[in-house]
């Protein structure tokens, strides 16, 4: 799955998305009928209400990920969010800190949708590649400088 | 069609120019900083989408270093400096004069002068492009990040914030004595930025 890009399952598939930096990824998932979505999220918020590509924001993402799984059978009330990245990936830089507002964006805009977060493995300085298996909601997270862990 | 092709052969021939003018000066700077004769070629130089930049590096989990710079000027950008973290482990062996293979970590020496380096070839290429069309581009405090290239592309494009659909490949080949090896920079602008580069040079 590409960068600003979006997915959503209800046939079990593995849904990955690879080497996040400052990027935040955002899974969401219904367990009782196992419909999952992932998004690549790039940047905190969209400049316009109506972005060409809603998934590239973390304010216009996170409704569009819900209405896409709701249309295909999620219950609102039964989703729950898992989320990985927003790493600070630059050392010595007068850094803008994207990765950690990505991070505190997507957190406010869960909280608005009432979208309850189980787990997540953010921040630190390092990439993260992340595997999200729709059939149980486990998610696989892969990095050089930690290895591998599941949340 | 013929003509379009003419048009961004032209373009290429041009950006590889501008990039073996950056890499001589490069290369000079460099000879200076190791004291040793340093020569630095580009075999190619090409426009490409933004999709494709993980494909340059041999994928998205390729482990690179990385020196980035954000641009201040006529042409807000940002470069990016990247070798595969074996070949930087191998541009320390060069820099420091050792037989290939000696080098076996990265750490914070190896880090520092990885970034001198990185910084020298980013800012020769910005000078040369900058001199050739007669504008100010100014980089800022380079910075430093070993990881995917993916995660790097990809927290470079957030940290310039703006919309880029390309970006600019200069392949560079470092080299001293028998030794090469293979370094690349990215010059990632906004699309009227090129638009108004080729206009500039000429060729739009």
């Amino acid at each position: 799955m590409g960068l600003a890009h979006m997915k959503v399952s209800s046939s079990g598939q593995l849904l990955v998305s690879l080497a996040l930096g400052s990027c935040v990824a955002v899974a969401l998932y219904d367990n009782q009928k196992s419909i999952g979505a992932l998004a690549h999220i790039l940047l905190p918020e969209s400049p316009t209400a109506k972005p060409e590509n809603a998934v590239k924001y973390a304010n216009t993402a996170i409704p569009y990920m819900i209405k896409k799984m709701v249309r295909l059978g999620a219950r609102r009330g039964r989703i729950v969010a898992k989320i990985v990245g927003g790493a600070f990936m630059f050392i010595g830089s007068e850094n803008s800190r994207v990765g950690q507002r990505n991070v505190s964006v997507v957190k406010d805009v869960l909280f608005k949708e009432r979208i309850k977060i189980v787990s997540e493995d953010t921040g630190g300085d390092y990439a993260r590649s992340v595997f999200f298996d729709t059939k149980n909601g486990k998610i696989v997270v892969k990095s050089y400088a930690k290895g591998q862990k599941e949340i | 069609m013929a003509k379009r092709n003419s048009l961004k052969e032209l373009q290429k021939d041009v950006l590889k120019e501008i990039g073996t003018i950056g890499a001589g000066h490069a290369a000079t700077a460099l000879s200076q900083f190791v004291d040793r004769k340093i020569l630095i070629t580009v075999p190619e130089a090409n426009l490409v989408p933004l999709k494709k930049l993980t494909e340059v590096m041999g994928g998205a989990e390729i482990p690179v270093v990385a020196v980035f710079n954000k641009v201040l000027g006529e042409i807000p950008g940002g470069i990016l400096f990247l070798v595969p973290s074996k070949s930087g482990l191998k541009m320390v062996d060069l820099l420091e004069g050792k037989n290939f293979g000696t080098t076996k970590i990265i750490g914070e020496l190896e880090r520092e002068l990885l970034r001198q380096v990185g910084n020298i070839l980013a800012a020769s290429y910005l000078n040369a492009l900058a001199k050739f069309i007669n504008i100010v581009l100014i980089p800022s405090v380079p910075s430093f990040a070993m990881d995917m290239a993916g995660a790097i592309f990809s927290s470079s494009l957030a940290e310039l914030g703006f919309q880029a659909e390309k970006a600019l490949i200069v392949e560079t080949e470092i080299i001293e004595k028998a030794s090469r090896i293979k370094a690349v920079i990215f010059f990632i602008a906004e699309p009227k930025s090129w638009e108004m580069i080729f206009k500039k040079i000429g060729v739009n």
